[in-house]
């Protein structure tokens, strides 16, 4: 019984940890380049963020599988690994490209599907796969690991975004607006991350 | 009687409304071709035609992809490694090379072989490109760098699926092969020379080394090296970027006027 507590409390953590303190934007600055393009619209956000959590749970499992049968006996698999992730990514794409057509209400199914090829082939989910593979998680901590990397980052551009509506009412000099000034707005959550955690990541 | 006339019309109607289709299909086939050689003698003349006029300032502007619309400072893409990786000019040497590597190849080749490519799938077209060209490039990394491409961390192999890499597949219109060339190379040289800077400065302020030797005696501002420092340093280097390219519009603007 406590075998199985200690388990989950340590499954918890480490999905929480993936969401907050190892968060993908702020502490590793993961696909800020597309959160920058996401902030100006909620319902996309929601979007983009569904289909990017279920596009990373299934390459991370279909990776999982890749990794412990192939990838690993092989010599150079660091070499063909980004290849084999896009793989595990496309194989993903497919499956959830089907599911978001079959299940989307009819208004929303062409934002849902013009989401869909950047949130499968995304810097977050792909960075995601990297981390559990060279960390060496199992397959259910790699899928709890991508949940909560992928819920984190959907929590920092429901941030930026509101961030982001607060500094359109403020006045910012000329040379600041747009992307400077979301980077600093950045740069402040990262600090927050990092004074919280206390220590650096090892990349 | 009456449906014998009916038929007859029925029958001679037909070929008409086909014919007419016919003619229809050739005179739009007709009008696209037009158009596209209007593009390609636009092209070749150096001019761009669109509204009739020749190349605008801004739209000069857009195409500097190296200072005015730099890929990384302007655009915002690839501030994943600018912003962690590039801590030190080792780092930022590595990622550069591989970016030389990654995107012009991926560009010309996505421009040839996602031609066909439904739009929703461009995007898949061109990660398989990137993932397949990322093996000989971390090749060369490896051999120019040895160990010291590991510095990059995850930071090498997610440039094969980063914004500066896979953003060409979000636009459907073809460049053709010479401009993706170019403006690839463009792209790369805006990249490293973003990467390189920050990578010096934050190797400077965040260790006070430069490539491993020592050149101040104590790190005068070790946040430099986190990721805050990161995307600090990367605001103020947009920023810097859009103050000077604003002063140089506005300037040109200023002498181009009669």
């Amino acid at each position: 019984m406590s075998a199985s507590l200690n388990g989950f409390v340590s499954m918890l953590a480490l999905g929480l940890a993936a969401c907050t303190l190892q968060n993908a934007v702020a502490a590793r600055a993961l696909g800020v380049s597309r959160l920058l393009s996401l902030v100006d619209d909620s319902t996309s956000t929601f979007i983009f963020g569904l289909e990017l959590c279920s596009v990373t749970l299934l390459s991370t499992a279909a990776h999982y599988f890749l990794n412990y049968y192939l990838l690993s006996r092989l010599p150079f698999a660091d070499y063909i690994r980004p290849l084999a992730i896009v793989l595990c990514m496309a194989v993903s794409f497919f499956i959830v490209f089907f599911f978001v057509i079959k299940l989307t209400p009819i208004k929303k199914v062409d934002m849902a599907v013009n989401l869909m090829p950047p949130a499968a082939f995304s810097v977050p989910s792909f960075a995601t796969i990297l981390l559990t593979s060279s960390n060496r998680y199992g397959l259910i901590s790699s899928l709890v690991y991508a949940l909560g990397s992928s819920i984190g980052y959907v929590i920092a551009v429901a941030l930026v975004t509101e961030g982001q509506r607060k500094l359109k009412n403020s006045a910012i000099p000329l040379s600041f607006k747009g992307l400077p000034v979301t980077l600093l707005y950045l740069a402040g959550l990262a600090l927050g991350i990092y004074g919280l955690s206390g220590y650096t990541f090892v990349f | 009687m009456d449906d014998r006339r009916k038929k007859k019309k029925r029958q001679s109607a037909e070929p008409r409304k086909k014919d007419a289709k016919l003619l229809k299909r050739a005179a739009k086939r007709e009008e696209r071709a037009e158009k596209l050689k209007n593009i390609k003698d636009a092209r070749k003349s150096g001019r761009f035609e669109r509204r009739g006029l020749s190349l605008s300032l801004e739209e000069a502007a857009r195409r500097d992809l190296i200072f005015l619309n730099n890929p990384v400072l302007v655009q915002g893409l690839a501030l994943t490694p600018l912003v962690v990786a590039a801590s030190t000019l080792r780092n930022a040497l590595v990622l550069a090379l591989m970016g030389f590597l990654l995107i012009t190849p991926v560009r010309l080749l996505g421009d040839i072989l996602a031609r066909r490519a439904p739009g929703r799938m461009r995007a898949l077209v061109y990660a398989l490109i990137s993932g397949a060209v990322y093996i000989p490039a971390l090749f060369v990394v490896n051999l120019v760098f040895g160990a010291g491409a590991v510095g990059a961390g995850i930071y090498l192999p997610v440039l094969a699926v980063d914004g500066i890499v896979l953003s060409r597949a979000e636009i459907p219109l073809r460049e053709g092969p010479l401009r993706a060339l170019e403006n690839g190379l463009k792209t790369s040289l805006g990249y490293a020379l973003a990467l390189l800077f920050t990578g010096a400065l934050r190797g400077l302020l965040g260790e006070g080394r430069l490539l491993g030797s020592g050149v101040l005696a104590a790190a005068p501002l070790p946040i430099s090296s986190t990721v805050a420092g990161g995307f600090i340093f990367a605001a103020l280097l947009a920023a810097a970027v859009q103050l000077a390219a604003a002063a140089y519009l506005k300037e040109r603007k200023g002498g181009e006027e009669p």
